[in-house]
């Protein structure tokens, strides 16, 4: 072998050297370090996300102590009556007369995030003066359940200044978790 | 005939002999050691020397010389011969490939005859014919080459002829093929060439033996790759050994300028030559060197070879002078090797191991990070599940004014006269608002459907109906989108 040769296989020895000494040592380590930077990002969002929960910490659970819950969403029957009670209550406090209240569960409990929920609807009918409709609109409104008017209608009547009603209120049961 | 004057005879013709020797074999050795080199092997007998020759800088120089004891004579198993060569080139860095066997005495064929004057063209029958009846074996079985010496009284020429048989040649072949060289000559040894003239000492002889490959092509010269060698060598006479052995003639009394050694490194054979010494000088010099190496000498052929002036001394063996220089230098290079290595072991160790601590060190930051995650995960677990029902639930708590939202925006635009009223109000729960009613003239209907539609929320307000009532005024239908409708959900 000549010298030119053997120079030849020197360098393309070296350059073997390096590429492999590459795949096997350095890019490992390069591979290695990318992953625990990652991870190590992925940790400090998950920090902040849950410090920035934790600031949100009392409004959520004020808002969570307003919500009907029930342990078992298939049998929602005494949040229902609760609801009714609570739209009887506010409809005999501003004159509105409830002629008709036809409770409809009639959306099934539905999974979301780590519980569930259902719907309760309620079909009413009644008659009322306008402004006692609307004082009965503003106590559904101020009160601190969750609710949600899903269709209405108002209609005059032949008696002067009495309009008649009829609405489909709606309101959510949430599963009950850890408080 | 005075003994005196014959042996000064003698002695001025072995030194012509020399001189053509060393002109034939400057002819063509240095052709050979000028492309790669060559390797050449003395064959005498149960030993066989090999040494390799090399071109550097101009200059042949021997740089093996070693001799191999054999167990039989080399030429008859050559197999074993070449083997024991390809050995001793095991050894070498690089060998060349060429390769010059020389042959001994007791392998040469060597007459002088004498021929009447004849045109050349005619000698070189006539040397056939001759070389059939002097030599032992058919000319057509040898491969002969012939020197005209002198022309004699009456034109007589005295010839010398010189030659090989086919089946030396072909051994010699087999023996190279055997060490993996390949042949490029056959030459002829010095005392066989001497030998020949010894006869007449008052001859000339200036040719030494050519050998013809049985394909025709040249493949032989000369007379003595030793004495080329050793006049190919004598560049090299500061060497440790060369400057050992003049200093070691000088202490017996010889002068030391002319004295050639083939050195080499290994096995330490070495080949002496000066031409044109004295016997007493050279018997003095091998007696010196006995006494100051140790060495065993010998002197094949040795009164011719001494008479012509020559000291071969083959297979002796010499302390190795440059051994302990080597042995500091390789132990000096080794120690520096070592060192270096270790450095550089250390130095990888260190980024190994900076790199494995970086590594631990953000492997110990993540998962950290991670348990912290974890751990404010595991306590925000009851928020979690708060928010995500709060999320659930976010429709119906926003969407709780969006029916008031809408009286009062139809409430804030309606016109005031008694005339006008409203008969329905109606939201279905795509957020489409129908508003029916009366007002006094259909303007006051348009402008209701403008001012609708300049309340903030509602969209696409459009009159779908309007007629003139036929109990005075004008009914309407008009209708909308309630953004605030579309918000709540």
């Amino acid at each position: 072998m000549s010298a030119r040769e053997r120079r030849l296989a020197f360098i393309v020895g070296c350059l073997i050297a390096v590429i492999a000494g590459w795949k096997a040592i350095v890019s490992p380590v390069l591979t290695k370090a990318r992953g625990l930077r990652e991870r190590a990002a992925a940790a400090a969002a998950a920090i902040d996300a849950q410090n920035a929960l934790a600031e949100r910490g009392e409004a959520i659970k004020a808002r969570d102590a307003q919500l009907f819950t029930a342990a078992n969403l298939a049998d929602i029957g005494t949040v229902e009556a609760v609801f009714l009670e609570f739209v009887n209550r506010s409809a005999e406090g501003s004159g509105v007369r409830i002629s008709s209240e036809r409770p409809s569960n009639s959306v099934h409990p539905q999974t979301r995030g780590r519980g569930g929920y259902a719907e309760i609807q309620v079909a009413l009918t009644g008659e009322g003066t306008l402004d006692a409709f609307v004082q009965f609109l503003q106590r559904l409104s101020s009160g601190d359940k969750p609710l949600r008017v899903m269709a209405a209608s108002l209609s005059r009547t032949d008696r002067a200044g009495i309009v008649a009603v009829n609405m489909r209120l709606s309101t959510v049961v949430v599963k009950e978790g850890v408080r | 005939m005075d003994w005196q004057v014959t042996k000064a005879r003698i002695l001025r013709k072995a030194l012509s002999v020399a001189a053509a020797a060393l002109d034939l074999a400057a002819r063509y050795v240095p052709r050979l050691a000028r492309r790669k080199g060559a390797v050449s092997a003395f064959l005498d007998g149960r030993t066989v020397t090999v040494a390799v020759i090399r071109r550097q800088n101009r200059h042949s120089r021997a740089e093996v010389c070693i001799s191999v004891p054999l167990g039989e004579d080399a030429l008859t198993n050559p197999d074993a011969a070449g083997q024991a060569i390809r050995r001793v080139l095991d050894g070498v860095r690089r060998p060349p490939r060429a390769f010059v066997g020389v042959v001994g005495a007791e392998l040469i064929f060597e007459r002088k005859i004498a021929l009447p004057p004849m045109p050349v063209e005619e000698t070189d029958a006539a040397v056939e014919f001759q070389a059939d009846r002097v030599f032992p074996f058919p000319a057509s079985e040898m491969r002969i080459d012939y020197a005209v010496e002198s022309a004699g009284a009456e034109g007589i020429q005295s010839i010398i002829i010189s030659g090989i048989t086919d089946e030396t040649a072909r051994k010699i072949e087999q023996l190279s093929k055997a060490a993996g060289l390949v042949l490029e000559a056959i030459v002829a040894g010095p005392c066989a060439l001497y030998a020949a003239v010894a006869g007449d000492a008052a001859a000339g002889i200036g040719r030494a033996v050519i050998c013809r490959r049985a394909d025709g092509a040249d493949i032989a010269v000369g007379t003595t790759g030793t004495v080329a060698m050793s006049r190919f060598v004598r560049t090299d006479l500061s060497s440790d050994v060369s400057d050992e052995l003049r200093h070691t003639a000088s202490a017996a009394g010889i002068d030391p300028d002319g004295i050639a050694a083939v050195y080499v490194s290994s096995g330490l054979s070495v080949t002496l030559s000066k031409p044109g010494a004295v016997p007493g000088e050279v018997r003095g010099l091998e007696a010196a060197l006995e006494a100051a190496t140790g060495a065993s000498c010998e002197t094949p052929g040795a009164a011719p070879a001494i008479a012509a002036g020559t000291l071969y001394v083959r297979g002796a063996v010499l302390p190795d002078f440059h051994a302990p220089a080597r042995a500091a230098r390789r132990r000096k290079r080794d120690t520096a090797l070592r060192a270096r290595l270790a450095k550089y072991a250390a130095l990888a160790a260190i980024a190994a191991a900076f790199v494995a601590l970086c590594l631990t060190g953000y492997w110990v930051y993540a998962v950290a990070l991670e348990s912290k995650a974890a751990r404010l995960a595991l306590a925000n677990a009851s928020l979690k599940a708060a928010a995500e029902r709060a999320d659930i639930a976010r429709p119906w708590m926003t969407g709780r004014t969006a029916l008031l939202d809408v009286l009062s925006g139809v409430t804030d635009v309606f016109p005031g006269s008694p005339a006008a009223f409203a008969k329905s109000l109606s939201v279905a729960e795509s957020g489409k608002v129908s508003l029916q009613g009366k007002v006094g003239d259909p303007k006051a209907a348009y402008d209701l459907v403008a001012a609708l539609s300049r309340v903030k929320g509602f969209r696409n307000v459009k009159l779908d109906n309007g007629a003139a009532d036929p109990s005075g005024g004008y009914n309407f239908a008009i209708s909308f989108e309630a953004d605030y409708w579309r918000a709540r959900k």
